[in-house]
């Protein structure tokens, strides 16, 4: 199974939000952005759209597959 | 209905009066008996489900509905897994029921179950071929 790093974590604390806050704005459950960050749980496409959205980033920027592979 | 409570109290009200009504039922059908079962267990149900309305947690938010794409997921697979398990208890029972020459007939219905919800499922569920289909090569 892909695992995937996110940059969720960083980003909230960048702007100083909280789990709770993050959760709000994207209308999930904060237990979600909890899953989310510690990459329990792989959003699906359009709560990855939302959150990189959110974040005013690319999704590429904020979600990463580990066993990507380079020079393909 | 009911729009005048605060949304955390109008399923565990509906509860109290499904069970209130319940209990009458069953004074009047079985005796003092039905209370003594009834009302105790809808009163449980009852306050179980207003503290669970309270919490935050996964299991609130998959009891009470209000999920997100994460629980809805949770609770797909935890249905599933029940399903799986009640197809593997009809057969076992089933297997028993035979062994012990005990009535059959229910299992006319319950063995099929697994296979036909499988079926319909599959069918409920297919991906219709849209128009933006492509086709291989192009």
């Amino acid at each position: 199974m892909t695992s995937v790093r996110n940059r969720v974590r960083e980003q909230r604390a960048q702007r100083g939000l909280s789990q709770a806050e993050l959760a709000a704005a994207l209308g999930v459950s904060r237990q979600t952005v909890i899953s989310i960050e510690n990459g329990r749980y792989l959003p699906s496409l359009p709560l990855a759209f939302r959150i990189a959205r959110f974040f005013d980033q690319e999704v590429d920027k904020m979600f990463d597959p580990d066993d990507e592979e380079t020079g393909t | 209905m009911m729009k005048f409570l605060p949304p955390r109290l109008r399923m565990p009200v509906q509860m109290l009066v499904v069970g209130g009504v319940g209990t009458v039922i069953g004074v009047i059908v079985w005796g003092w008996v039905a209370a003594v079962t009834i009302l105790p267990f809808t009163l449980i149900v009852a306050a179980w489900y207003y503290v669970l309305g309270g919490t935050d947690g996964d299991v609130a938010a998959m009891v009470l509905g209000r999920g997100d794409e994460r629980q809805a997921y949770r609770r797909l697979r935890m249905q599933a897994l029940m399903g799986q398990v009640m197809s593997v208890a009809v057969g076992v029972t089933f297997i028993v029921a035979v062994a012990t020459k005990t009535t059959l007939w229910p299992f006319a219905v319950l063995v099929p179950l697994p296979v036909l919800s499988l079926v319909v499922g599959g069918l409920i569920y297919r991906e219709h071929p849209g128009a933006g289909e492509q086709h291989a090569g192009h």
